[in-house]
């Protein structure tokens, strides 16, 4: 069932499971847990297309690096993978065996816990499973740089491919124009009982369920926690004042240019740092790719500004993707780029603003921030990899500055990949992070987190595959805490 | 000149060992300048405004 939320009904039965939220990861658990018999209430703040006013809910007091917060993200159902590109990578397993970052440990579970179900999180995005994971080029660093194996979903989008299952399955209720506002506790603040949920129109009501999952991205995931204050100050989850921290983005870092050799190599390529290279130096993961405008002819750029023209997808960052073709000095020469992992920083958060949007809620303070983990990150790969390039004789590369000595943040050329993880880590200690190996928040009995805001630690893969990857985690857990029948 | 460099010329500098031939100031200028330019960055490579280079590269410059 998919109504419009009318706030003037009430609602007394009480769910098996409330979900809040229907990107990819709030669409996923729904589906996977109402065909296994469970009773599902789903919420939508947004409605069923793009509308300005639900867009705004997204707008953020930005004081750190410029992430564009309110344009990488959709606030209508699919959510974010209403534009999502598509590209997938699943994490390494050397994520997993990271025992500490910035004095953070890494994550608290194996790599195997989500390998296992990769296979049926590429069926649910579209991946052929015979077409697995392949490198679209075939050079090889040895012991710093393989050739990086991604996969391309169509890309799925959530809404189109799954409103009617979600709209027929008789275990599903899903209410959209409905914005969770806040969670109400027991009186001894260790489960939710209650979701109050309101309208655009100012109607507000409660719904009811046994277990309760945010699914709302990054940023709102932390940001609502933090506007539950109404019973506990601090907001939810955050005894240890850990909601919202950590905030990592992968970084798309401008390293400089290269020249091939060989006049008639033009194809892309994509390097991924070997994980003996970066525990060597202790530095973050990357994804290195090489990419050239071979139809650049005679230093006039019309035809590629004009497909750029036509490809935008929105305004974001257009005088660097206007400086980013200019560089192109001559035929066969092409631009290094990078989606470089960030390292969990306690500086580097989400928090609540004193702004307030049309709900009445705070709206999302957001700062971004890199320290020298990241620089040093940055510098160490950049170098790495000109060295490599030109001792395999493909040719040779121009350093941007920043790669080549001591700067600090202002002066690296970097921008975000829309990635927005780490808000509410993944953690044995509620020191150290918000939710537990089970993606359930410290200190509350039947409270979830779903999506990449529980990553302990981000890699240099695109998030999606993992998050629905924990999904399917989340599932078999859920049942399997179940105590109610299920079917298997 | 750097900045207007034919791909057949730059790729021509570069095999041939000459980096610093792409650096039209480094003539002009003084020796502390042009060395101030160039940056080791580990391995026997070096840097010169950007450019990665080797230690036989930069030899071979001199000896232009």
């Amino acid at each position: 069932m998919l109504l419009p939320f009318d706030p003037t009904e009430s609602h007394t039965a009480e769910y098996d499971l409330c979900i809040v939220g229907t990107g990819p990861a709030g669409i996923t658990l729904a589906l996977e847990l109402a065909n296994k018999g469970l009773q599902i209430l789903i919420l939508e703040a947004g409605g069923l297309d793009y509308t300005a006013e639900s867009q705004d809910f997204y707008e953020c007091e930005s004081v750190g690096h410029e992430g564009w917060p309110k344009l990488t993200r959709l606030r209508f159902f699919g959510g974010t993978s209403n534009h999502w590109s598509g590209r997938c990578r699943p994490f390494d397993a050397s994520d997993f065996n990271r025992p500490s970052v910035n004095s953070l440990p890494g994550w608290p579970i194996d790599y195997s816990e989500l390998d296992k179900y990769l296979a049926p999180a590429m069926k649910i995005i579209d991946i052929d499973d015979s077409g697995g994971f392949k490198p679209i080029s075939t050079t090889t660093f040895d012991g710093h740089f393989y050739p990086d194996k991604s996969a391309q979903s169509p890309p799925t989008r959530f809404k189109e491919k799954y409103i009617d299952e979600i709209k027929n399955n008789p275990n599903i209720h899903c209410f959209y124009n409905a914005t969770a506002v806040d969670l109400g506790l027991d009186s001894h603040h260790i489960s939710v009982q209650s979701i109050l949920v309101r309208h655009y129109n100012g109607g507000q009501t409660q719904f009811k369920a046994k277990t309760f999952i945010l699914a709302l991205g990054g940023i709102e995931n932390p940001r609502l926690l933090l506007n539950c204050k109404s019973q506990i100050k601090e907001g939810l989850g955050n005894s240890h004042d850990m909601v919202g921290r950590c905030f990592m983005e992968h970084l798309n870092v401008s390293l400089g240019s290269f020249i091939y050799k060989n006049p008639d190599q033009s194809s892309q390529m994509q390097f991924y740092t070997d994980a003996q290279f970066s525990n060597a130096y202790d530095i973050g993961q990357s994804n290195v790719t090489l990419s050239i405008v071979k139809t650049v002819k005679s230093y006039g750029r019309t035809r590629a500004i004009k497909n750029f023209f036509k490809n935008l997808a929105c305004e974001m960052e257009l005088s660097e993707k206007i400086d980013y073709l200019s560089d192109f000095k001559c035929p066969g020469m092409g631009n290094i780029s990078t989606l470089m992992e960030q390292s969990p920083n306690l500086h580097s958060r989400v928090m609540l603003s004193a702004q307030r949007d049309a709900m009445g809620l705070q709206r999302a303070k957001f700062d971004w921030q890199l320290n020298d983990y990241d620089r040093n990150t940055i510098k160490t790969i950049g170098q790495q990899f000109a060295k490599d390039f030109q001792k395999a004789g493909l040719g040779n590369v121009k350093l941007e500055n920043f790669v080549i000595q001591a700067s600090d943040e202002n002066t690296i050329k970097f921008s975000r990949h829309a990635h927005h993880m780490g808000t509410t880590r993944m953690s044995i200690l509620p020191a150290h992070g918000v939710v537990d190996e089970n993606c359930k928040v410290h200190g509350l009995d039947n409270l979830y987190i779903a999506g990449s805001s529980v990553f302990s630690t981000g890699g240099a893969c695109n998030p999606t595959m993992p998050i629905i990857q924990l999904c399917l985690r989340m599932v078999d857990h859920l049942v399997k805490k179940s105590t109610f029948p299920v079917k298997t | 000149m750097q900045q207007s460099i034919s791909r057949r010329l730059a790729v021509k500098y570069f095999c041939g060992g000459a980096a610093a031939a792409l650096l039209p100031s480094q003539t002009k200028t003084s020796n502390i300048e042009s060395t101030s330019r160039i940056k080791y960055i580990g391995d026997d490579f070096y840097t010169i405004n950007g450019w990665v280079v080797t230690k036989q590269d930069l030899h071979l410059s001199a000896q232009r």
